[in-house]
């Protein structure tokens, strides 16, 4: 696959089935923009470096990365991602209160002396680490919020919310006095927290929408989205979605459809196969009822025991403990679209696992 | 099995000078509860890191008990390990996500019954808890048994050099970053 021609846009959906989802924008004919980080287990090298180089890009033009939000499905390996590109600035939510926030997530970090996976922040704060080394600029999420502009390229982010981050605040209150170096740190809110963006390409505009959720209050998650965004709604609609957290239940809601997309949307997600797995298949469902254009990153993959060596398989069957394999399933979502041209709709490419999900 | 035959030549040592020379039996104990050379077979030892262990009389037993089997040849054998992560604890079994620490590659789900947590681990089983989970046949005594031994991780306490280093990094992330 080649680089994207000159006035074109490109965004990039990659998946990896359980082991989390990277975006890729490509704006404005020469910046690219990472959002999110995910691995190949073993590997450990960041999905989206990986892309860029095998269409030729050049790393130096990567201006931003954008981390969504600290699950482990979309920070892995975020702190190459860093280390590579020498030019991107970092963008992520934070706690209002930056000593307060630094402090949580050193104390956090420190675990990494004893034990590097109990460690949450770990890539994060190695983030911050690299960026640091060249008096980097980290920038903070907040709705309403413009994060890149250039030419006739916008990205805005609409989330978290002011009252989502005073929780945050909050949190962070009661979460700093009972560090356990022993157990990871459980944070209540984390999809809350998530960055939803808003693209606006020339005429086209794209939402991407991270793992936000639907949540009861409008004043944080989608609600506060469709009723209080100064940068959506009135008409300004988006002809691509990124669905929200691998396609739940909790972070659908029609509005979103009705209010802040076109009619039949090209639509593209990432399926999760931890736990319960997602999307569910209702799920799939409800969302082609608004579009004839939905993509996965990979198909759903069937519960099994992972492959190995025909004595330990005796082994664990014998002792009855059922072990069910999280499958690594790459695929990759390319769609691109002229700038400036108007009349012009997304060309869709699939690569690797990738599909397009038709009715049964 | 070397690593089976220094520690009988460390306890040799040790008795000959008498159990006194605590820093031998340290050593000797310290090794037998060494993850990657002999994973623990007994009660005593069970979810028990040696640097917790306070009395210096809790830790004799261990080594006392290991010199009487090692008078068989024990071993761990077909053993597969897995760092496991607890995600959800429910009334009879929790949840956790494994990393494979024998073939590496991807990860697994599984759940275990409360009951496979010794007495001591208890208190350590929290959602976000790490522990190590190994399997296999225990050769001990002569006799060979399948075995699934969890245990849970302790870590210490963060001590004054870990705050210092803390604040440190506060510091440094603050003042060289350009913040917006």
């Amino acid at each position: 696959m080649n680089a994207p021609l000159y006035g074109e846009a490109e965004i990039t959906l990659i998946g990896t089935g359980g082991y989390g989802e990277s975006i890729l924008l490509f704006l404005n004919n020469e910046d690219w923009i990472i959002i999110d980080s995910c691995v190949e287990p073993g590997n450990n090298y960041p999905a989206s470096l990986q892309y860029l180089k095998s269409i030729g890009a050049n790393l130096d033009k990567v201006v931003l990365v954008i981390c969504t939000h600290w699950h482990n499905d979309h920070i892995r390996g975020i702190s190459q991602v860093i280390k590579e590109c020498i030019n991107a600035q970092f963008c992520f939510s934070r706690a209002h209160d930056r000593e307060k926030f630094l402090y949580f997530v050193s104390s956090d970090y420190q675990k990494s002396n004893y034990d590097r996976l109990n460690s949450s922040s770990l890539e994060f704060v190695d983030s911050l680490t690299e960026l640091a080394k060249r008096s980097g600029r980290a920038i903070t999420a907040l709705e309403n919020k413009i994060l890149y502009n250039q030419g006739n390229c916008h990205v805005y982010a609409l989330s978290p919310s002011e009252f989502t981050m005073e929780a945050f605040d909050n949190e962070l209150a009661q979460l700093i006095p009972g560090i356990n170096p022993n157990i990871k740190a459980i944070r209540q809110t984390p999809n809350a927290r998530s960055v939803a963006i808003y693209v606006k390409i020339g005429e086209h505009a794209a939402l991407l929408g991270a793992d936000l959720e639907v949540s009861s209050n409008n004043k944080e998650g989608w609600l506060n989205i469709l009723d209080n965004s100064l940068v959506v709604g009135n008409g300004k609609k988006a002809s691509l979605f990124k669905i929200s957290h691998h396609g739940s239940g909790n972070g659908y809601h029609e509005r979103i459809f009705q209010e802040l997309l076109h009619p039949n949307p090209v639509s593209k997600l990432t399926p999760w196969n931890k736990a319960d797995g997602l999307p569910d298949p209702q799920m799939l469902g409800v969302y082609l009822t608004h579009t004839d254009q939905l993509y996965m990153t990979a198909p759903y993959i069937s519960k099994s025991p992972k492959k190995r060596d025909k004595s330990i398989e005796k082994l664990i069957k014998s002792m009855n403990y059922e072990l069910s394999e999280i499958k690594y399933k790459k695929g990759i979502i390319s769609c691109r679209i002229k700038i400036d041209d108007i009349g012009d709709t997304w060309r869709i490419i699939l690569r690797e696992n990738s599909l397009k999900v038709e009715h049964d | 099995m070397s690593t089976f035959f220094n520690l009988t030549d460390g306890w040799s040592k040790a008795t000959s000078k008498g159990i006194t020379e605590i820093e031998q039996i340290d050593e000797f104990v310290k090794a037998y509860n060494d993850e990657d050379h002999c994973p623990p077979l007994t009660p005593w030892s069970i979810g028990r890191d040696s640097n917790v262990v306070n009395s210096d009389f809790e830790r004799i037993p261990q080594a006392i008990l290991y010199r009487q089997s090692s008078m068989y040849d024990n071993y761990f054998s077909k053993t597969q390990r897995w760092l496991g992560h607890v995600t959800s604890i429910n009334d009879a079994s929790f949840s956790a996500v494994l990393q494979d620490l024998t073939a590496g590659g991807t990860n697994e789900l599984a759940e275990f019954d409360l009951e496979e947590v010794s007495d001591e681990d208890v208190e350590l089983l929290q959602k976000g808890a790490a522990f190590y989970w190994s399997i296999g046949y225990s050769h001990e005594n002569g006799q060979i048994s399948k075995k699934s031994i969890i245990r849970f991780r302790r870590i210490p306490a963060f001590n004054q050099a870990d705050y210092d280093e803390i604040l440190d990094r506060v510091s440094e992330l603050k003042n060289s970053l350009i913040w917006d």
